[in-house]
């Protein structure tokens, strides 16, 4: 009865360094993953637009335009949980004033398996006179005509 | 004469509050083990200025939902409202829920949106469309584009708002939200105008 015993034992013994090989193995290959999703592929992704275009000066005009796209990912990247804020203020308060406010926001990552998506705006004509035009628009497909100091 | 008139005014203001249109919400199959949920009522519109207009047009279609999904559509509270003399309101509401599958859950929320012209020779215009997309397998699709304001409070002052809002479809495993709504658009200024277009297509 106490031979098979040892005999197990040394068997558990001489198969002990073996079995902490593959073990070191694993954990390196895997702190390995973690550190590249860490670098190039994140786990969340947000973005925040929130632009604000404000007049209150009598008389004053205001255009503004806000393009932008999501970040740049490698390719094969999904992000677990994308995330967009798009909430943006035009305001014109002044007499006879014009606020005039056009956001576009694109290119959201696909595949994630939690897409969030609020679009939120704020749109005032306060003033005597005055006019404001806002216009927001958010998609998923990237935007290709981006404005010089957006590319 | 003068009863004759107020007589002429009381009919006429009733055929404008008569010209509303809301259709009744249309509410889809639900197989058993579902919820589903449709709400498309309690819709109000008002003409209480002098020779105001009132306008309101809603539509709710609720999705389908099979085994353990649950889908819900609420496209309805909406108020529309012309309390400024010769003020013109006019409001329309689409709502089209999706359908979910399996263990999904879709709920498409378009309703509970506000529009009103206040001011004097004020006209608001409140546009809303939301439609919800499909939810498969294990997914959860939510889309919420409604709680929209919209209001001319300014005397001769116009507020045009629409807002569209369209729901993607969650497939397989994935999760996917969309909230196009709680926008904002006042003119509160004498003789203002507001313009707001708030577009969300995912």
């Amino acid at each position: 009865m106490k031979k098979p015993l040892l005999l197990l034992l040394g068997i558990g013994v001489m198969a002990w360094p073996l079995v902490a090989t593959a073990g070191e193995r694993a954990k390196g290959g895997s702190q390995q993953q973690t550190h590249l999703q860490q670098t190039d592929c994140p786990k969340s992704v947000t973005q925040v637009v929130k632009p604000k275009n404000v007049v209150t000066v009598d008389g004053e005009t205001s255009d503004q335009q806000v393009v932008e796209n999501g970040p740049a990912l490698p390719a094969g990247c999904k992000p677990l949980v994308s995330t967009r804020v798009v909430t943006p203020l035009n305001l014109a308060t002044g007499q006879g004033s014009s606020a005039n406010q056009e956001v576009e926001a694109g290119s959201q990552p696909a595949g994630s398996l939690v897409t969030r998506d609020v679009v939120s705006g704020t749109n005032r004509a306060a003033g005597a006179h005055s006019t404001a035009n806002q216009g927001i628009t958010a998609t998923r497909k990237p935007i290709s005509n981006l404005p010089a100091n957006n590319r | 004469m003068k009863f004759r008139l107020s007589l002429l005014a009381g009919i006429a203001s009733l055929a404008l509050l008569a010209g509303s249109m809301t259709p009744p919400a249309h509410a889809g199959d639900a197989d058993a083990g579902s919820t589903k949920t449709t709400n498309g009522g309690l819709n109000q519109n008002k003409a209480i200025g002098k020779r105001s207009t009132a306008g309101q047009d809603t539509t709710t279609v609720g999705g389908s939902a099979t085994r353990h999904s649950t889908d819900t559509t609420n496209g309805g509270r909406n108020r529309n409202v012309a309390i400024g003399r010769d003020a013109d309101s006019e409001q329309s509401n689409t709502t089209v829920g999706g359908s979910a599958d399996g263990r999904s859950r879709t709920a498409t929320e378009g309703g509970n949106n506000s529009n009103k012209a206040s001011g004097r020779r004020s006209v608001a215009n409140q546009d809303t469309t939301t439609v919800g997309g499909e939810a498969e397998g294990r997914s959860t699709e939510i889309t919420r584009g409604g709680n929209n304001r919209n209001a001319a409070t300014g005397r001769d002052s116009e507020a045009d708002q629409s807002v569209t809002t369209v729901g993607g479809s969650a497939s397989r495993g994935s999760k996917s939200i969309t909230n196009g709504g709680n926008n904002s658009n006042k003119a509160s200024g004498k003789g203002s105008t507001a313009t707001q277009s708030v577009t969300t297509v995912e």
